[in-house]
């Protein structure tokens, strides 16, 4: 009864097993986000790169390579009008596959960049959702304490007015030749 | 820093632990040792393949291996002829010198751009590695963090409730005694 020393905070602070989970938590979350910044920063820079060009270009050299290969001594053949006009084609299809690769290239790293963010966000929102939580319960636990508290210090004020009250029933029936009036 | 603190921890651990089984010291040492293992083995990969992003190695030696090959084909033909004692006449001649130009242009060109697909595909690759394994870190770090918090709060909120336990029971002491004195 009443014998039970304070609480004291010290006691309750974090064990140094905690500290170090809390220090390699922090260490792996921050290197995490700054690897994860840097291959999405490049993706995003790949992705924001005009390839078209590039792409045009590798194109057509793959499709001349195709088209002189195996005549190339043939001055014939260089000169056959219809194989200019299958030049002209392939050459044309081939800058029209170049602008579609470079844009379908552009399109994979822009998920690429999207999805690896939406991985970090989606993380950072379930932290900030348990804070959340954790604040309302300490909020909750407060109201809870302030509560318990009120009721006690309000019980323990009801005890020596109990024994006032029953001193005076005890006066009274003494002055009254212990008839107690109401 | 790391050191000091596992030396404290460990020092704290045992003691605590005598008298209960030592299965949290064990698994302390354990865990500490393989996350100071990752960081001696495994981060330092990771910052290569940081650099490796943006590696142009493929690029750079694309013309040395067009230029060898074009050296070798052209060798090759060289010897063939000098094998069979075959003489070419001069338009003979030219017309295989401009040939093996054409070729050596476009051999180093093809070189270039087979280069460059692979140079970004490697490089592509390697960004997405780093990615993912960022995200994955960064995942982890955050439950961890997320723990400690959890932890943290938990031990607030236990001391809050003793401390009012503590004041609601001095309270009623205080009640008690008043109650007696009035009473005797």
């Amino acid at each position: 009864m009443g014998l039970k020393s304070k609480p004291k905070k010290e006691k309750y602070q974090a064990s140094p097993d905690e500290k170090y989970q809390e220090m390699v938590g922090a260490e792996t979350a921050k290197r995490g986000s700054m690897l994860a910044n840097t291959a999405i920063s490049g993706l995003a820079a790949e992705a924001n790169k005009d390839r078209t060009q590039e792409f045009q270009n590798i194109a057509a050299a793959d499709t001349m390579q195709a088209q002189t290969g195996g005549r190339i001594q043939n001055v014939a053949m260089n000169l056959d009008l219809g194989k200019t006009a299958e030049d002209t084609k392939q050459l044309f299809n081939s800058a029209r596959l170049g602008e579609l690769t470079a844009a379908k290239t552009s399109d994979k790293l822009r998920k690429a960049a999207i999805d690896l963010g939406n991985k970090q966000a989606t993380s950072a929102s379930q932290g900030f959702g348990q804070l959340a939580r954790l604040s309302a319960k300490n909020t909750i636990g407060d109201m809870r304490n302030q509560q318990n508290l009120r009721g006690a210090i309000a019980g323990a004020y009801m005890k020596p007015l109990g024994a006032i009250y029953s001193n005076i029933q005890d006066t009274k029936s003494t002055w009254y030749g212990g008839e107690v009036k109401p | 820093m790391i050191g000091n603190m596992m030396k404290s921890v460990m020092g704290n651990i045992s003691k605590e632990q005598n008298e209960f089984g030592g299965a949290r010291s064990t698994q302390s040492q354990v865990t500490r040792q393989q996350f100071e293992d990752y960081k001696k083995l495994v981060q330092p990969e990771e910052d290569k393949l940081v650099q490796l992003t943006t590696d142009t190695s493929i690029i750079d030696s694309a013309s040395d291996r067009a230029t060898n090959a074009s050296n070798v084909q052209e060798g090759t033909t060289q010897r063939n002829i000098e094998r069979y004692g075959s003489e070419l006449t001069p338009a003979q001649r030219l017309e295989l010198s401009k040939q093996q130009n054409r070729n050596r242009t476009l051999t180093d060109i093809s070189a270039q751009n087979f280069a460059r697909r692979d140079q970004m595909q490697r490089n592509l690759n390697n960004l997405l590695t780093l990615g993912n394994t960022g995200v994955q870190q960064q995942i982890r770090g955050n439950q961890m963090l997320g723990i400690a918090s959890g932890n943290e709060a938990a031990r607030q909120s236990a001391f809050k409730q003793d401390q009012a336990n503590s004041r609601a029971q001095r309270a009623n002491t205080l009640g008690t005694v008043a109650m007696l004195a009035l009473t005797i």
